[in-house]
């Protein structure tokens, strides 16, 4: 059933059915894409990695964007905190070690005398 | 094959000139969804251009594998681009008359869009998007391709749509 809703709807299609680019468009699309074409070919392998890390960057939907960056801060906090732990538990070892050496020392030889 | 499906494998073995043959067959219908979307000529224009770039740029890099035809897949790039730079607008709150300042002798055209982009603004991106697609005569099945969902979710954010537009008027 049509209603006032369905005739607005088809008044402003029928009002914006003839919209066009301009005249000069198709011209303008080629300029860029040989510009693109140029760019491409003369930055050679560089262009090229940066050409698909823009088209990998520009794929990607919105949350993605903000999410990669704060996921690359996240891994390299945790490489440093896995580095510094991991030297705190080393020297925590090292430390019981040397005090478990030092006992058996004293008890297989007793106490150094100067 | 068809000619675009030809032109867009010739583009992709390196023949720049063959993808004068996409714009050329693509662009009128293209433009005309971005600029119902965007309520603007020029700025449908702008992205539009941006469009066949980026996918000029994906056929040259193997990044199209044609599950879907050529135009489908555009339709698919020009929707969200249309849709991201609407965002984009509506965060820096560019007001759609500084954005179309002068369209030659298309003044009832140009009214037209605006009255019709901003009727259509309070809908959901997706519910806007499928309503104008269907507009335009896409099947609801092509439909689904280019927004990502089923023949069924298109149908039913058809259906929401002109719920909503209904009630608002009401």
């Amino acid at each position: 059933m049509r209603d006032e809703t369905d005739e607005r709807f088809e008044r402003l299609l029928g009002a914006t059915h003839d919209v066009a680019a301009s005249a000069d468009f198709t011209a303008r699309v080629m300029s860029a894409v040989e510009r693109e074409t140029v760019a491409g070919s003369a930055g050679g392998g560089t262009a090229r990695t940066e050409t698909i890390a823009r088209g990998i960057w520009g794929d990607l939907p919105r949350a993605a964007k903000i999410a990669v960056p704060v996921a690359a801060a996240c891994a390299v906090a945790s490489v440093v905190w896995a580095v510094f732990a991991f030297r705190a538990v080393d020297d925590a070892t090292l430390a019981t070690q040397d005090g478990a050496e030092q006992s058996v020392v004293a008890t297989l030889y007793g106490p150094e005398v100067e | 094959m068809s000619s675009l499906e030809d032109a867009a494998l010739r583009v992709q073995r390196g023949d720049v000139s063959a993808f004068r043959i996409v714009v050329e067959a693509t662009a009128a219908r293209l433009v005309r969804l971005s600029a119902r979307i965007m309520g603007s000529v020029a700025e449908a224009e702008d992205v539009v251009q941006e469009s066949f770039v980026k996918a000029y740029r994906a056929l040259r890099e193997g990044r199209f594998d044609a599950r879907a035809r050529v135009e489908t897949w555009l339709h698919r790039i020009v929707v969200n681009a249309s849709l991201d730079a609407r965002r984009k607008r509506a965060r820096t709150r560019t007001d759609l008359a500084e954005v179309d300042v002068a369209i030659d002798g298309a003044a009832e055209e140009t009214v037209a869009l605006r009255e019709l982009a901003s009727w259509l603004d309070e809908l959901p991106d997706d519910q806007r998007a499928a309503l104008l697609l269907k507009a335009d005569g896409m099947p609801s099945a092509e439909i689904g391709e280019v927004l990502g969902c089923s023949e069924g979710a298109v149908e039913q954010r058809l259906v929401r749509a002109r719920a909503a537009l209904r009630k608002r008027r009401s």
